[in-house]
């Protein structure tokens, strides 16, 4: 998938553990998980508000685009 | 209280369905051992007694022994296909029943049930064609609209349900994958 998650990389700058973001944002784990593997065919908006909100970012900070 | 009331509904039609399909299974079962009987009985026993019985068969009139054999031996066929479609539907309404929507074994079951009806309907107009050319030297085609058409499109239908389950399998899965 040409998409992109770099939600471990901004975990990792930011000093923060999965489950710690999935209970802040209040998602499971295991969705968390979908995300990060890039197994998500969507994202809401309401998530990726949730996680911008926790995490201080931009939603262009973890998504990214690259060609195939 | 309303939603209640129609899940309640809902699953008691279902049950009900599940239960006709069942009872019909073992009907049909029943009904396959007698004409399996009646097979031995003329094959081994007498053949006049069977030929008696089934001389005004709706079809066409049974007369001969080659007739007798051949139409009891299809019957047989063509009942142990139905015998398999039934049991398809049973297995069917029981994982529709209990088990998650939409599964991949639920599309291939009616996509299958659905090919079987169209097949064994088409098979059995092209037979009694046959049958009758053979051994009552009668050109006769009979489409019938409950006993030919009625069941073409009831098979056409499961087949086109098959194709809604796997579209909503395609969108329950997206579902499940939306964060």
């Amino acid at each position: 998938m040409p998409i992109i998650i770099n939600l471990d990389k901004i975990l990792e700058e930011r000093g923060m553990k999965s489950n710690e973001l999935a209970e802040k944002i209040g998602i499971t784990t295991a969705n968390l998980s979908i995300l990060k593997t890039g197994k998500a065919k969507a994202v809401r908006f309401s998530t990726l508000e949730a996680i911008c909100e926790v995490l201080e970012c931009q939603p262009g900070d973890i998504l990214e685009y690259t060609k195939n | 209280m309303l939603l209640l009331n129609d899940n309640c509904r809902g699953m008691k039609s279902s049950e009900w369905l599940k239960n006709i399909f069942s009872v019909a299974y073992y009907l049909m079962i029943i009904g396959w051992i007698l004409l399996f009987g009646f097979l031995l009985y003329a094959i081994f026993i007498s053949p006049g007694d069977i030929l008696e019985i089934l001389h005004d068969a709706e079809e066409f009139k049974i007369k001969s022994k080659n007739a007798l054999y051949s139409s009891l031996t299809y019957e047989l066929l063509s009942s142990a296909v139905w015998i398999y479609i039934l049991y398809l539907f049973k297995n069917l309404m029981k994982e529709l029943i209990s088990g998650p929507l939409f599964t991949k074994l639920q599309i291939a079951s009616f996509k299958l049930i659905g090919q079987l009806i169209i097949l064994i309907t088409i098979v059995d107009a092209i037979s009694i064609f046959v049958f009758k050319v053979i051994f009552n030297g009668r050109l006769e085609l009979n489409f019938d609209l409950f006993d030919f058409w009625f069941v073409i499109g009831i098979g056409l239908f499961l087949i086109f349900l098959s194709q809604i389950f796997n579209q909503a399998r395609v969108m329950k899965e997206e579902n499940e994958l939306t964060v």
